[in-house]
């Protein structure tokens, strides 16, 4: 079985496999393409995503970008 | 009640506070009153007053996140607001653009919002701009700007704005919303020193078509009055001191009623400022 990993999404605590990186998150849990992340309070580029490799606790938050006002 | 104004006594708030430098010219009476909960404000003044009048504020879109922020800027004392809106006022806007009224209804956003906003505020100038800004008049009035708020309700603009702060290095602030969604932002081209490098528009990843908009979505009402808040504090806050503070983000969660506060991080290859931001 292979090793799982306690992360914080929107808040909500979440188990997610252990060497999940953003881009993996992102198509694992939003629906929609365009998304932008925060991880741990830092919003990373999206080219970035397949180099963060998710830590135990880290925080992200995952957001619709919109273009409305 | 009736105000008298020649027996107002300036003396009995000014004394709080400690003018940085010495005063060219008081507040004149009725502006001294206008604006007195605001000089009772532990870091206000009569200078910082005078030195908000001598500043210039383009809002390019007066709808609803243009409303509330030029209001509140309006009401500070910025000393020239110019508001930008080629749309006309339509019923369906009433809701959360809080500066029109029904008899409103066909006129042109930024001219209804400039007489509105000069009942509010007579010691101030405000200007429309009734026109779809080009690029060109767009970077022209950019230029002539203290500080730029991106109150827009599409792509295009948006990222028009970011380009020619990129290119004119200037400080910008800007939010965006649709059904709950919505998050406001402050971009700072400006690096080096002390200030790590911050990212743009394009480097948070608003360099596709994004999806609806309101019109498609809806919008939730409170929630661009909310944006529109913001913008204007964060206004009157770079207005103030001009601190170089570095890219961030104030996102909306609706499920906590609640903001989050993110930097944005600077894309490398970002083909807006991935050029210059190593300048």
């Amino acid at each position: 079985m292979s090793e799982k990993i306690d992360i914080y999404l929107n808040g909500d605590r979440l188990q997610v496999a252990a060497g999940l990186d953003l881009q993996q998150l992102q198509q694992q849990f939003a629906t929609d393409q365009q998304v932008a992340i925060a991880l741990n309070t830092e919003i990373m580029p999206r080219r970035c995503w397949p180099e963060r490799v998710l830590q135990a606790r880290d925080q992200v938050l995952m957001f619709n970008l919109v273009a409305g006002g | 009640m009736v105000i008298n104004l020649t027996t107002l006594e300036k003396s009995s708030t000014s004394a709080n506070h400690s003018a940085p430098t010495a005063l060219q010219s008081p507040l004149p009476d009725q502006q001294f009153l206008y604006y007195s909960r605001q000089l009772l404000l532990p870091d206000w003044s009569e200078q910082r007053q005078l030195q908000l009048q001598q500043k210039k504020v383009l809002i390019v879109g007066m709808g609803g996140l243009g409303c509330p922020a030029a209001t509140y800027l309006a009401g500070a004392g910025v000393g020239w607001l110019l508001l930008a809106d080629g749309d006309k006022v339509e019923l369906s806007n009433l809701p959360r653009q809080t500066l029109f009224r029904v008899s409103d209804v066909g006129a042109n956003k930024a001219q209804a919002a400039a007489a509105t906003l000069q009942q509010l505020n007579p010691f101030i100038r405000i200007d429309a701009l009734p026109v779809i800004l080009d690029e060109a008049e767009l970077a022209r009035r950019i230029a002539w700007a203290d500080l730029v708020l991106d109150c827009s309700d599409n792509l295009a603009t948006k990222l028009a704005i970011n380009r020619i702060c990129q290119q004119q290095q200037r400080c910008w602030l800007g939010a965006s919303a649709s059904g709950y969604q919505g998050y406001s932002w402050l971009i700072n081209p400006a690096s080096g020193g002390c200030l790590a490098k911050g990212g743009c528009l394009e480097c948070l990843g608003h360099q596709q078509p994004l999806p609806g908009g309101c019109l498609q979505q809806g919008v939730y009402t409170p929630l661009v009055g909310q944006l529109g808040l913001q913008l204007a504090s964060m206004a009157l806050q770079q207005l103030a001191n001009g601190r170089r503070r570095r890219s961030f983000v104030h996102i909306y969660q609706h499920h906590q009623q609640q903001f989050s506060q993110c930097q944005l991080l600077a894309d490398p290859q970002c083909e807006c400022c991935g050029v210059t931001a190593d300048v």
